[in-house]
């Protein structure tokens, strides 16, 4: 009776501890790499700009961030996977576990800037990122009260290699003149690196 | 259910041997009370009570002569608001915001809440009497009450980068709107002075809606209040079971 008792106590403890492990699972990514695009917010949702003239009131930035996991990592460096301890096996998504990610190397800092003035305090090649927000269902966030810091990431699809985080940069003070602008996104993160893309000139009318 | 059928008919086979209606003074009607509304007559979100709701009632009827009484009856039913308007869902929300804002979604449209709804009515009624059968036609006036209603929803503004969190309130002018009852009433006597009645009637009720739309600029919390007045005519058809009960003496 003792030894039965103690068995299903036993096997009780096992269960549990492992329920737990899985349910709090914590998976490093990396950003690898950026893509911006224009987006035109006019109608119920925002787009990507098809035309170069957005109207500035309308205008975003679609900042797609793309990440790496471990198990990605392997895909794309099979000698990790011979190592002694395969990082990609043990912490892979199992799709069976609830999870979260974490970025190994966060963003430290963002800057948008134009070549071109935006208004009397935003001359061509000033930061222009606090004229910027992103909306999230339902509050505008700063972008780095969003994207900075360490944070947990959703992805949309956490299969895909590498994963997307995508944000609406929503444009929300407007430049003085309408006029063509020509947007440079740089990211910086807390490891050094810094990711930058330069769009496309684009007429932002009023 | 067919158990039930035949235990009716046969309860109602062996009263009816031995009762016959009579022209009492007064009537008693205490019983249950089904009520479904039909859509508003206005065009913008008015209501988030559900359209079906039931309640217990009583009705008292004072008969001068055999056949003209003056009515007197009230009710009180439990009904349910929910977080969405239930006579015209989203798409009536859609256009009316039309074309300048986008409706993105409605906060807790699965909302449940109970609220009561009261009616007082008084009237005259015509009373025939075949056998075992009575007949009522009745007309009543009197007054309701509606609960308030509340919906909240987010909008994004067309051709911005604007999004308002908005809600919309809908409540009547007055606590108590005018009702207009005409109803008929078939009641079989059980016993001497205990009948079972079945009744109908269609409730219509003209009245001020009054609306105040908030909307706050999630981005600026600059917030905007707009309110409307319409005139609106509520239809609803109750339906009521119950006991009658003949008090005081036969009128000869």
């Amino acid at each position: 009776m003792l030894r039965k008792t103690f068995t299903a106590t036993l096997l009780c403890f096992c269960c549990f501890s492992c329920m737990k492990k899985a349910d709090y699972r914590e998976i490093p990514v990396t950003l690898c790499s950026i893509d911006v695009l224009p987006i035109d917010n006019t109608y119920a949702s925002p787009q990507t700009a098809m035309s170069d003239t957005v109207a500035a009131q309308a205008f975003g930035l679609r900042l797609q961030l793309k990440y790496m996991d471990e198990a990605g990592i392997c895909q794309i460096d099979p000698m990790e996977t011979v190592s002694l301890f395969p990082a990609c096996y043990a912490m892979g998504n199992n799709g069976k576990t609830s999870h979260y990610y974490v970025p190994v190397n966060p963003i430290d800092s963002l800057v948008v800037y134009s070549t071109e003035d935006f208004d009397a305090t935003h001359p061509a090649g000033t930061n222009l990122i606090n004229c910027f927000s992103i909306f999230k269902p339902y509050s505008y966030y700063l972008p780095m009260d969003y994207l900075g810091g360490e944070r947990r990431i959703l992805f949309d699809d956490m299969y895909l290699q590498p994963k997307r985080e995508e944000v609406n940069m929503l444009l929300l003070k407007l430049p003085e003149h309408a006029g063509n602008h020509q947007f440079t996104i740089r990211v910086y993160t807390r490891n050094g690196e810094l990711f930058q893309q330069t769009l496309p000139s684009i007429t932002l009318s009023l | 259910m067919i158990r039930l059928i035949l235990c009716t008919c046969f309860l109602t086979g062996l009263f009816s041997a031995f009762s016959q209606a009579e022209y009492y003074r007064v009537t008693l009607q205490p019983g249950f009370d089904y009520v479904h509304r039909f859509n508003s007559s206005n065009d913008i979100p008015v209501a988030t009570m559900e359209r079906d709701y039931t309640g217990i009632g009583l009705s008292a009827t004072v008969f001068l002569t055999k056949h003209i009484g003056l009515n007197l009856k009230g009710s009180v039913a439990s009904a349910i608001t929910t977080g969405k308007d239930v006579g015209q869902p989203r798409e009536s929300l859609e256009a009316y915001y039309s074309p300048d804002f986008y409706l993105e979604e409605i906060v807790r449209p699965n909302e449940q809440l109970p609220v009561s709804a009261h009616f007082l009515a008084a009237g005259g009624v015509y009373r025939l009497v075949k056998k075992r059968w009575n007949y009522q036609f009745g007309l009543n006036v009197g007054a309701m009450n509606y609960a308030p209603s509340g919906v909240e929803y987010f909008l994004k503004e067309h051709g911005t980068n604007n999004y308002y969190a908005a809600r919309m309130y809908t409540k009547m002018e007055k606590r108590w709107s005018f009702v207009v009852e005409p109803s008929v009433l078939v009641s079989f006597v059980l016993k001497n002075r205990l009948a079972v009645f079945v009744a109908a009637s269609y409730r219509l009720s003209p009245g001020k809606i009054r609306q105040r739309e908030y909307m706050t600029n999630m981005y600026s919390g600059e917030v905007v209040n707009n309110e409307y007045a319409s005139n609106g005519l509520f239809q609803m058809i109750a339906f009521n079971v119950g006991f009658s009960i003949g008090i005081g003496k036969i009128i000869e």
